[in-house]
């Protein structure tokens, strides 16, 4: 018989990477005695894989805007906070992405790229998200990109500062200005990497 | 205003929705949830430790604030969360893909673990918080978060076995029938 007792707490923090590495050996040694266990793993994989997947499309849906202005109130001082936030802050939320990986790898969990444009009928927003994906690879902070569409019209990304969220994923700042016909609009907004390199967007606010 | 510490929140966002969603089982309960949860950070900033995890703070604060809202409101919910459920399984345009019909069923069979055992399980295995730091943001010691977790996660492989072994039997009901 074993020397190891493969209990259910045992396993699931074999099946997730959780175990110190000099028991691995013998959790290993033991698992291949034991048919009953490998059952049990391949339960606890299965639930773990299907759950990772269950939420994932969570962190692909667009951020209400009422979300994003609880965790950033309009800025005291210069602006008026009536009239132009929630409906300019809804206009320019066509803007999320996805996949906030978040640092650490999500166990099994695949991330794909999602264009940030939910509005693929606005050519402009394909422009800008092109741009800021191009400056966020190799910008420095306070470098800008312009972007254009000459039917439609341009834009600028200017790059801010980077900041974590306490697990490692970086993240920056960004701030967007925009011109479509006699329509001058300027935005701030976080881009956020994920682990497999993609770029979570969020709009912060725009007037 | 510190611009430093709203631009961080907004960034977690997407993974404090995704927690939230999972633990409130509706996304209009989680968003509440959330931006209850972004509220209380906001006006208990000064509570938060600099160098210390963000994301583990708001974890704790977005379960804790479901605690109280459980049990301000366990009874009336209850109702509301039977027939949520059902609406978000009707939901299902007919003629989805089978995988989002499958996903469908995986948030279900989640929504009716027991309360703790689901947020020991949306932090570790959808999260992918690491074990030490869920017993940390749950306040429990990590053998109860290990026994939560290794129970959850039965339940649902289970469940799911079960429901894989449903579908095959309709399959097969329709094929003898078509036999026939």
């Amino acid at each position: 018989m074993s020397d190891v007792f493969l209990d259910h707490d045992l396993l699931v923090a074999y099946v997730d990477g959780e175990l110190p590495r000099e028991r691995l050996a013998a959790v290993e040694a033991a698992l291949m005695r034991d048919a009953e266990a490998w059952e049990t793993v391949r339960l606890l994989r299965l639930s773990a894989n299907a759950a990772a997947r269950a939420f994932a499309p969570v962190l692909q849906e667009p951020v209400p805007a009422r979300l994003i202005a609880a965790a950033n109130p309009a800025r005291t001082g210069n602006r008026p906070v009536a009239g132009y936030w929630p409906t300019a802050l809804a206009a320019s939320l066509a803007a999320l992405a996805i996949g906030i990986g978040a640092g650490y790898e999500l166990r099994g969990m695949p991330q794909a790229y999602v264009p940030a444009s939910l509005s693929s009928a606005d050519p402009l927003a394909g422009k800008f998200e092109a741009a800021l994906q191009t400056i966020l690879e190799k910008g420095n902070q306070g470098e800008s990109l312009a972007y254009e569409n000459p039917a439609v019209g341009r834009g600028q990304v200017v790059l801010g500062r980077s900041f974590a969220t306490g697990v490692g994923a970086p993240c920056r700042e960004f701030h967007r200005d925009e011109t479509r016909g006699s329509e001058h609009r300027v935005a701030d907004g976080i881009a956020c990497h994920a682990a497999d390199k993609s770029w979570s967007v969020m709009i912060l606010s725009a007037h | 205003m510190d611009q430093g510490f709203s631009h961080q929140l907004v960034a977690l966002l997407p993974r404090l929705r995704r927690f939230a969603r999972g633990l409130a089982r509706s996304p209009a309960d989680g968003d509440d949830l959330v931006q209850a949860a972004c509220e209380r950070a906001l006006a208990r900033r000064d509570q938060f430790q600099p160098g210390t995890r963000l994301d583990s703070w708001m974890y704790r604060i977005v379960q804790n604030l479901w605690i109280d809202n459980r049990r301000r409101h366990s009874r009336e919910m209850a109702a509301i969360d039977a027939g949520e459920l059902a609406q978000q399984s009707a939901a299902i345009a007919p003629g989805a893909a089978d995988d989002a019909l499958y996903l469908a069923q995986v948030r279900e069979a989640i929504g009716q673990l027991p309360e703790d055992h689901r947020a020991v399980l949306m932090l570790i295995s959808v999260e992918g918080v690491a074990y030490k730091d869920a017993a940390e943001i749950l306040e429990l010691p990590l053998g109860t978060v290990m026994s939560r977790l290794s129970r959850a996660r039965l339940a649902l492989g289970r469940a799911l076995e079960e429901k894989a072994g449903q579908r095959e039997g309709e399959a097969g009901a329709t094929i003898v029938r078509i036999k026939r």
